[in-house]
């Protein structure tokens, strides 16, 4: 039998108190779980992301696509990120501050310019089912204003935005 | 942790005690192309553009890249032409939650702080308000994956 470790996963054998790998506590018995007087704290940690989706900011480009193309989509839908797909997988994102400093600030020629080389590659996350919080922590940690929302089998759902957070926020705190 | 309920401290913490001291500003005939070079060395998407310390505007990547890329525009024509105007201010000792409530309204990455002579002070930024937010779950949902009970692959999760 063995501990998963709920901070890097690594297999800990039953019985130590922290993870011989990265020293997370084995010792929680659950997950954190929000003050009871706490509305706020109690709407953040179990409402899903799913609550934020609107389906209709998915914007999603192939590596090879040109910037020139991509500034154009995001004038007339009036969009502001879009997700970097190579053969249905996530492999970057690319929102107004990329293109700022990637291209604008060099002066480089927009029409030359592919989205991978301007893109952030890897991006950070989340599910549907992930807890709000979980989003929120993610945006606040890496400074991200958008986070990508993925099905189990990578294929993209939506993309969110910290002002949607907001907004969702600013209707719920209302006691 | 704070001891009190989030909503409470939503009402009783005010704008000044969250907000760092950085503000980019510029006046209203810098032009685009110093803008662009502004924002790059302060690392920051905006410029809150003011004239004798009076809010005039607000210029961001977002106008720069909907009104100005590939619009076949002089860079050298000022902000003033670009920028959003009629920008809302808040009071820096207005409670935070006055900000939660206008930046989700208006849609707004930024908004000017005043002080109670109107003079432009400091600026609010949304990932300043989504870092004070996230100091107020148990700092264990940092350390948590996705789904608890998930093993990665590898210890990366990659």
């Amino acid at each position: 039998m063995k501990i998963i470790c709920p901070s890097c996963s690594y297999e800990n054998i039953e019985g130590e108190d922290r993870c011989a790998q990265c020293f997370h506590s084995l010792m929680q018995r659950d997950i954190p779980r929000p003050r009871k007087d706490d509305n706020f704290q109690n709407v953040m940690m179990t409402a899903p992301v799913a609550e934020l989706l609107t389906g209709k900011d998915l914007l999603v480009a192939s590596t090879t696509d040109t910037i020139q193309r991509i500034v154009k989509i995001f004038q007339e839908k009036k969009k502001n990120c879009v997700l970097i797909y190579k053969k249905k997988k996530l492999v970057g994102i690319i929102s107004n501050r990329d293109i700022l400093r990637r291209v604008v600030l060099p002066h480089k020629d927009l029409s030359t310019v592919k989205a991978e080389e301007v893109m952030t590659a890897n991006p950070e996350f989340v599910r549907a089912e992930d807890p709000i919080a979980y989003a929120v922590n993610k945006m606040a940690m890496g400074g991200f204003r958008h986070l990508p929302v993925l099905a189990n089998d990578g294929t993209p759902l939506s993309i969110i935005m910290i002002i949607d957070v907001l907004r969702y926020i600013a209707r719920r705190k209302k006691p | 942790m704070e001891t009190k309920p989030v909503e409470v401290l939503l009402k009783e913490k005010k704008i000044y005690q969250i907000v760092n001291p950085k503000l980019v500003q510029a006046p209203p005939e810098m032009t685009v192309e110093e803008a662009v070079n502004l924002m790059c060395e302060n690392k920051a998407g905006y410029i809150v553009v003011a004239k004798n310390k009076k809010v005039v505007g607000v210029f961001t990547e977002t106008d720069l890249i909907n009104k100005v890329l590939e619009n076949g525009i002089d860079w050298k024509r000022p902000l003033s032409d670009f920028m959003t105007q009629d920008v809302k201010t808040l009071n820096i000792k207005e409670p935070v939650g006055h900000a939660i409530d206008l930046m989700g309204q208006g849609g707004f990455y930024h908004i000017p702080l005043v002080n109670d002579e109107g003079q432009l002070v400091n600026v609010l930024s949304v990932r300043t308000l989504i870092r004070f937010l996230a100091e107020f779950y148990p700092t264990e949902v940092y350390n948590l994956p996705p789904k608890p009970n998930q093993a990665m692959a590898t210890p990366e999760g990659g």
